[in-house]
């Protein structure tokens, strides 16, 4: 294992849907709620449905988990206080479209005005995971290299099947409804910082963006802090799935600075990458994925569980190899969120009852259970995984 | 007509006869006239067609399509598109619909749904894909230009990408969804951007640069065939052409032929870069994206953005570059003087979602624009003329 110094570290930013607690449904009180919280930790979102939180960065995935944990504690009891409930899902089923309202600042009046529809719509919550980059050449390489692997991330965050109360045939719509902004997609390559910072220049320029935090490439040098940012992933209603995909893109992220400093080249074919994007929302868990190597589809614990021993060797070095391991196979034994809400709509044909689950699982403080993983992923790993491992408050 | 599209077989070479062969095909919806909402009618408006050689079933029932014969005279293309979309005007409203050509069904959102044409690749399309396949429809028109040679249709899509935004804004024709206006003027755009394979082509270095990255799709599983390669412009998959699917369904006939002028003088231009060792160009990609999304938001009548410089540029003025740079091809094929006229016509009237708005804008109501539309889609003849009053959703002819 590394020394603490050496280590990559790791932080979130997780958006929650507040909704009412008696209807279930969305609700723009993102206000009231924002007042009984730590500003420094929460944020307003452009819609007053959303609210955002921003964990520390860590090295030990331990300890990010205990924080959001702890975050999202504090998040649910001051809606609990307001008759309101916190939901960490990519998306709701319960939304009434023309009672939305975005928050206000002038930002969000200038897109809400710029992008129309597209603004008005913007009812989602994704999770970022930042992972530490000094150098910014660096950071925008290892942006536009890490492209292939967002398919499988994606997959394990699915958890918007439902768009404005029907089942859109995805595991996660959230994807569809967020690359119609004009910069969402495959960061293109850029041969330094300089040039990526020149084409953001051109962007706003052209009047495509106001400012560099509308970059909305699926990974992106972080605007305002040194670390690239994965933005494709649903937010994810179980802390764990944000543990296990913080912990798996730290991985990919030393994996490819480890190539870039030793000039291995990488060629990233955008077309495909949105493809496999496409498949990824369409399955996630489920269904088949586009295997990245190969590129052929295969099924989703397949290429998941080849990704995840493919990082054994950087995972064994941060220390996170037997958590990743054990959070993976319960991952994918557990199934997408996107499969529990939709068992949860077949009990009864109501979509308050996949609220009710998402609230549950929102609310819960049990992060992870550790397993011995001695074995790989794919390689049929053996130990069941053990009890709840209590977070560490 | 521009002079010179005369049929005497005396007097100078006519200018259109070596300009290349160019067919179009043309989306519409039918529409229900007493709700404005679309309405599952295709194989009942397709029985009642009395030549039903050039229309088809669309993916939803909701939807039919024309597909033109190739024509190097525009005046006979134009003779064709009007011919087609009367036929189908008059079959949709003998079975009781409006056949309508906007780009997308203003009453309607991504989550409403469709019923699928009952054929086994649309049902494929439809399991496969799920709500984009069943909501939010798109009409579209794509424009094909004969250019045999595989090798230069590849080259030719390499140097049509940033001209894309321009051949939108001229086009953009679908400001209204989910019973208001989306902001856009090509929202069709927008909700057609949710397809896997959507946006320009990428840049391919040969015909068989092409064939690899088309299989690796397929091979991916994420497209179920060659056809659902749904690029910006791409070498058909069946034809010996170059197609372009960057538009909008075109309000009227005469607006198609003349986009359709425009994209043929533009692959004649390129052709001819091609063959003088001229490389592709390579504007920035985001920048590419950038523009193309401007132009879905701001169609004609507002800003574009120079795909080369990224600067903000008054949309008309990307049109005013685009007419300098195929001049030459459109004047050759004769086509300039019919261009020019209908440029004319657009700025003073407005782009088809300008016009779209401002019939909302009169009493704020959507039926009057869909209404509206189904008159602009074809011309109406005198035996639809009792039909239209019994059906009472015109107030005036």
């Amino acid at each position: 294992m590394a020394n603490r110094e050496e280590l990559i570290t790791v932080g979130v930013e997780e958006e929650f849907h507040i909704v009412d607690a008696g209807t279930r449904r969305l609700v723009p009180r993102s206000g009231v709620l924002l007042e009984q919280l730590p500003a420094d930790r929460f944020t307003p979102e452009l819609q007053r449905s959303v609210v955002e939180v921003n964990s520390s960065p860590f090295t030990r995935l331990d300890d990010l988990a205990g924080e959001l944990t702890g975050l999202r504690r504090l998040a649910v009891r001051a809606a609990e206080g307001l008759g309101l409930g916190i939901v960490a899902a990519g998306s709701v089923p319960l939304v009434d479209p023309e009672l939305m309202k975005i928050s206000p600042d002038p930002r969000y009046e200038r897109m809400l005005a710029d992008y129309q529809e597209l603004t008005r719509e913007q009812l989602i919550c994704g999770t970022q995971v930042h992972a530490q980059i000094e150098d910014r050449d660096l950071a925008v390489a290892v942006a536009h290299r890490l492209a292939p692997w967002v398919p499988p991330l994606l997959a394990l965050s699915a958890g918007s099947p439902y768009w404005l109360e029907r089942d859109t045939g995805y595991a996660a719509y959230r994807p569809l409804v967020w690359q119609r902004w004009p910069t969402a997609g495959p960061m293109p390559a850029c041969a330094s910082a300089a040039e990526y910072d020149e084409m953001i220049d051109e962007l706003i320029r052209s009047g495509t963006i106001s400012d560099p935090g509308m970059i909305y490439f699926d990974i992106r040098p972080s605007a305002h802090v040194p670390t690239v940012e994965l933005r494709i992933c649903d937010s994810c209603p179980r802390v764990s799935d944000v543990v296990l995909i913080a912990g798996l893109f730290r991985a990919l992220v030393a994996r490819e600075l480890e190539a870039v400093r030793r000039g291995r080249p990488a060629e990233v074919r955008p077309e495909l990458v949105r493809a496999a994007t496409w498949r990824a929302a369409r399955s996630g868990l489920e269904g088949e994925l586009v295997d990245p190597d190969a590129g052929a589809p295969r099924p989703a614990a397949e290429v998941i569980g080849r990704m995840v021993d493919g990082l054994r060797p950087e995972l064994e070095r941060s220390g996170d190899w037997e958590l990743i391991a054990s959070l993976t196979r319960e991952a994918l034994a557990r199934g997408s969120s996107a499969a529990r809400q939709r068992e949860a709509f077949a009990r009864n044909g109501d979509p308050a009852d996949v609220v009710d689950l998402l609230l549950a699982e929102t609310r819960n403080e049990e992060w992870a259970p550790v397993a011995p993983a001695a074995s790989g992923v794919t390689t049929g790993a053996t130990g069941v995984p053990g009890g709840g491992h209590a977070e560490a408050a | 007509m521009p002079a010179g599209h005369g049929t005497g077989r005396s007097g100078p070479p006519r200018p259109g006869a070596e300009a290349l062969p160019v067919g179009v095909e043309e989306e519409f919806f039918l529409f229900d006239p007493r709700t404005g909402r679309t309405i599952p009618r295709a194989a009942g408006v397709l029985d009642a067609v009395r030549d039903p050689d050039r229309v088809q079933r669309e993916f939803a029932a909701c939807q039919v399509e024309t597909a033109s014969s190739p024509h190097t005279d525009l005046g006979e293309l134009q003779r064709e598109l009007v011919r087609l979309r009367s036929e189908l005007s008059g079959a949709a409203r003998r079975a009781g619909c409006r056949l309508t050509a906007c780009g997308s069904a203003p009453f309607e959102n991504s989550a409403t749904g469709a019923t699928v044409t009952d054929i086994p690749r649309y049902l494929r399309i439809a399991r496969a894909y799920g709500a984009i396949a069943r909501g939010e429809k798109c009409c579209g028109c794509h424009v094909h230009v004969e250019v045999p040679d595989r090798e230069e249709a590849v080259q030719v899509c390499n140097h049509l990408r940033p001209w894309f935004p321009t051949l939108l804004a001229l086009t953009a024709n679908s400001p209204f969804t989910a019973g208001r206006d989306s902001g856009y003027a090509s929202w069709r755009t927008i909700a057609w951007g949710r397809w896997p394979t959507v946006g320009p082509p990428p840049l391919l270095d040969s015909a068989a640069d092409y064939r690899a990255t088309v299989d690796a799709l397929v091979r991916s599983g994420v497209i179920l065939d060659e056809a659902m390669v749904y690029w910006l412009a791409r070498p058909s998959h069946h034809l010996p052409t170059v197609e372009v699917r960057v538009a909008d369904v075109c309000a009227t006939a005469e607006e198609t032929v003349a986009y359709a002028a425009i994209v043929r003088a533009l692959v004649t231009t390129v052709l001819h870069d091609i063959r003088s060792g001229v490389p592709a160009p390579r504007p920035v990609e985001a920048l590419l994206e950038g523009a193309h999304w401007r132009a879905a938001r701001d169609g004609l009548e507002g800003q574009g953005v120079d795909p080369f410089t990224g600067a903000p540029v008054p949309a008309w003025r990307l049109v005013d570059e685009l007419m300098a740079r195929i001049g030459p091809a459109l004047a050759a094929a004769g086509d300039l003087p019919m261009v020019t006229e209908r440029l004319f016509l657009l700025r003073c009237l407005g782009s088809g979602a300008a016009r779209q708005r401002a019939v909302y804008g009169q009493r704020s109501n959507l039926q009057d624009v869909v209404a509206w539309m189904g008159r602009q889609t074809a011309p109406v003849t005198v035996c639809d003329l009792p039909l239209l009053t019994s059906q009472g959703d015109f107030s005036v002819i």
